[in-house]
């Protein structure tokens, strides 16, 4: 019995190590024993590694009750600039690559920990799909429930050796996407992620009604509800009607009536047409633009929107 | 309780360590202690039908062992019998049959006002029934002696590595093990662990990962057609495999870290080159507990050949409906009955195209054929058994092929693929480990084909053993699917 205790703690070492480090480096600022590593470090490396962890674990410990969901362009309005409008606290919990079921599952998880007072849902057709359901978000939840998970997460194992590295190295860790030209890109987006979206649609009946369920909680508490459908260029806009999906553009419109506020911007308008509006054909440049936003939304200022109100 | 939580990885070892410092004289004891306690985890009530089982089937056992007279044999084995089989009805079987008859009385316009009940289905019912009715048996025909203490019979039925999904152990197998004495055995228990290692590397790195896949495509089959189903149903054909022989692994280790030895219930069973072979390889214990109870009783083979083959039909009948109360099991059973009827008809015409055709002088390819052709067949029998319903499968099946000349005829444009493969609700990077680790799966079982694998391995040097364990580990760590724990699939039956 001696040979096997031996043998077990000799094997089981090198593990218990690795879990000591990553409590000491603890990269996504989950237990925050020890402060040996600034958190501008951590950020830099960990956030990009995985939003949704890095959100949760930053929101649960400073909950808001005003968020932003959504994708990537939903995650352009910087709360700070809000503020600077509207003087009220926002917590952007919008994550690159998003997808509607994500930004569902956020809502709740806000909702269970504090009040929340505003809502606003980035939504655009490309997400109301069914098969567009990647889901990171409760991968993050279970691990906000169980330590041991955050200690076995390959994202927080890897950002632990980043942050290792760069502490002997001083040179940051590039998790970038090799370079490629504006135009390029923009062709990319236009002719390959866009097929990747649309060739495939199906009505996302459980989202809709995973929406339905959020627009009555929302009801109920007396939460401002509000879905911003952000603008696209055009030529991104017709490829719906490439893959003959206007019905379906139309239904994702009036379900959203149906359910609250909705902002609506992607619609063939003068800014939408203008190509150097948009750093691609799904992102509008937020250094220019997104105070024209932001007062539309938040000030009333009349402008691009076409504004569904559920009590017009 | 779950093998697959943190609360079996501290439960395991505290019992095993008790077991081995305990007195000999209460070893039993607190094995039945620990049982109970891991099976009321799950839900207190459950624990009474459990003893319920127990004590009808020990006493009838008893009384049995006791009587002179045959007909009073068969009237405690029947009391035994209908009883055991009367608490699985009524828990597993009183709803299913009750909606089917509501469904028949709707369709010809008659009142039909029983309601439905309002149970749960009690964990493992199934396994530890069977159990109980093979002892019932086993005793009347006087292959096994009543077993006098009620602390030992109590732990055959209920002991914890074996409650939930099985192995179905046989009593004269399993019985006379439980009352020996077992010393701490360095080799037997790093054995014991490295197959326990082994089925949680199948459950949490293979099967709980695929489960997301599978899972996402059939709880919406709808939503698809062509090779995202197909993809599922290949998918699910591993994922059933790994869930429920890393249960049997897991069990089996458990029980030789206890000293205590297991049959084998999975012999790589898509490696069959016949169905009536996969029937010799999937979930052993069952099969045999089906062949040694069912159809002997029926008759088995010497018989009228219409019996016999009635007889088949009957077992794969029954072996559905043990699965599950629900239509699609039905179909799933009957399907491998007409399978393995269509093979015995045409067993001599499909020997004499092969003969025609030469490939009987190519043994490799014929194999592999055999073994594709087999795999497939089994496959397209799954459809029915993850379906959440009769018309889904029936969507599945009639849509399992449709767009695939679009998707032949795409396939080399990524765009295209990506939104193919994107509708399986999964990340790219998913996707790649997914078919990495069912590669490593094939590998080794590939070898264990061919050779002994633990035995193999034991002599190999230490870097190489300890290199081994450490990479094992890490996969379960790091590559396990533990953001949604899945429960073992068999739990279910």
């Amino acid at each position: 019995m001696k040979r096997f205790l031996l043998n077990s703690i000799s094997f089981a070492l090198p593990f218990l190590l690795l879990f000591a480090l990553i409590i000491i480096i603890d990269p996504f600022g989950y237990f925050n024993i020890f402060t040996a590593i600034p958190p501008e470090i951590k950020k830099s490396t960990a956030y990009r590694l995985n939003y949704a962890l890095w959100k949760t674990i930053e929101y649960s410990k400073k909950p808001c009750a005003n968020i932003l969901l959504g994708d990537s362009r939903m995650e352009r309005f910087k709360p700070e600039k809000i503020k600077e409008f509207t003087d009220v606290e926002y917590y952007n919990f919008s994550y690159g690559g998003g997808t509607l079921a994500e930004a569902c599952k956020t809502f709740w998880f806000a909702a269970e920990i504090t009040k929340l007072k505003n809502v606003y849902i980035g939504i655009n057709f490309n997400l109301y799909n069914m098969h567009n359901s990647g889901d990171r978000v409760s991968g993050a939840m279970t691990i906000m429930k169980n330590p041991l998970l955050y200690l076995v997460n390959r994202d927080v194992v890897k950002a632990a050796f980043m942050i290792v590295k760069h502490l002997f190295s001083g040179k940051s860790v590039s998790l970038e996407a090799p370079p490629m030209s504006r135009a390029r890109f923009w062709e990319y987006q236009l002719n390959v992620t866009a097929k990747r979206y649309y060739k495939s649609y199906a009505y996302p009946t459980s989202l809709y009604e995973e929406l339905n369920k959020i627009s009555a909680y929302c009801d109920d508490k007396k939460i401002k509800l509000v879905f911003l459908i952000l603008p696209t260029h055009v030529s991104l806009q017709k490829k719906v009607q490439a893959f003959g999906l206007q019905d379906a553009q139309q239904r994702f419109l009036s379900d959203l009536q149906g359910l609250g506020t909705v902002y609506d911007f992607d619609y063939p308008n003068p800014f939408t047409e203008n190509r150097s509006n948009f750093n691609d054909p799904y992102h509008f440049k937020p250094d220019e633009h997104l105070s024209l936003f932001i007062k539309e939304i938040w000030h009333g200022v009349k402008g691009y929107a076409k504004v569904y109100s559920l009590h017009n | 309780m779950l093998f697959n939580s943190l609360h079996f990885l501290l439960f395991f070892p505290a019992v095993a360590a008790m077991y081995f410092i305990c007195p000999f004289r209460y070893r039993q004891i607190l094995l039945l202690a620990s049982s109970y306690f891991f099976y009321m985890c799950l839900n207190v009530n459950y624990a009474l039908l459990l003893v319920v089982s127990t004590l009808i089937t020990y006493l009838t056992a008893l009384v049995m062992g006791i009587s002179k007279y045959k007909k009073q044999r068969l009237y405690y084995l029947l009391t035994s019998l209908i009883l055991n089989i009367g608490m699985l009805a009524a828990f597993k079987y009183f709803n299913f049959i009750n909606d089917s008859l509501r469904l028949l009385c709707n369709y010809f316009n008659i009142v039909y006002t029983v309601p439905r009940l309002d149970i749960l289905l009690p964990i493992g019912i199934s396994f530890y029934v069977f159990k109980a009715l093979s002892y019932s048996i086993d005793v009347y025909r006087g292959t096994k002696t009543p077993e006098k203490s009620l602390v030992t019979y109590a732990l055959y039925v209920s002991f914890f590595p074996q409650l939930l999904a099985g192995p179905i152990e046989r009593s004269t197998h399993l019985i006379p093990q439980l009352s020996r004495l077992y010393h701490f055995n360095y080799n037997r228990i790093t054995e014991g662990l490295r197959l326990m290692a082994w089925g949680f590397f199948k459950k949490v790195v293979i099967a709980d990962r695929l489960a997301l896949i599978v899972n996402h495509v059939y709880d919406n089959p709808y939503s698809y057609e062509g090779v995202p189903l197909i993809i599922a149903t290949f998918f699910f054909t591993l994922q059933i495999y790994c869930d429920f022989s890393s249960y049997s692994d897991i069990a089996i280790g458990a029980l030789k870290i206890l000293g205590i030895n297991s049959r084998l219930n999975f012999n790589r069973p898509y490696f069959s080159k016949s169905l009536t072979e996969f029937w010799k390889r999937w979930h052993i214990s069952l099969s045999t507990w089906f062949r040694d109870y069912l159809y002997i009783s029926l008759g088995g083979n010497r018989v009228k050949r219409w019996r016999w083959y009635a007889n088949l039909f009957i077992v794969f009948l029954v072996s559905g409906l043990w699965h599950g109360a629900n239509w699609t099991f039905v179909l799933w059973g009957c399907l491998h009955g007409i399978y393995l009827l269509f093979g015995i008809w045409s067993k001599n015409l499909r020997d004499k195209i092969a003969h025609a055709t030469g490939i009987t002088k190519l043994p490799y390819l014929y194999n592999f054929l055999k073994i594709v052709t087999t795999f497939s067949l089994v496959s397209f029998a799954w459809i029915f058994f993850r379906a959440n319903n009769v018309y889904e499968a029936y969507y599945i099946t009639t849509h399992l092929f449709s767009g695939l000349g679009e998707f032949l005829a795409n396939s080399m444009d990524l765009a295209y693929l990506h939104s193919i493969l994107g509708q399986l609700g999964v990340s790219r990077n998913e996707l790649i480990l997914a078919f990495l680790f069912i590669g490593v799966l094939e590998t080794v079982q590939y070898i264990q084909e061919y050779t002994n694998i633990t035995d193999t391995f034991s002599i190999q040097p230490v870097w190489f053993r300890w290199t081994t364990y450490y990479i094992l580990t890490a996969m379960i760590l790091f590559y396990g699917a533990f953001n949604t724990t899945q429960e073992f699939i068999y739990f279910q039956f």
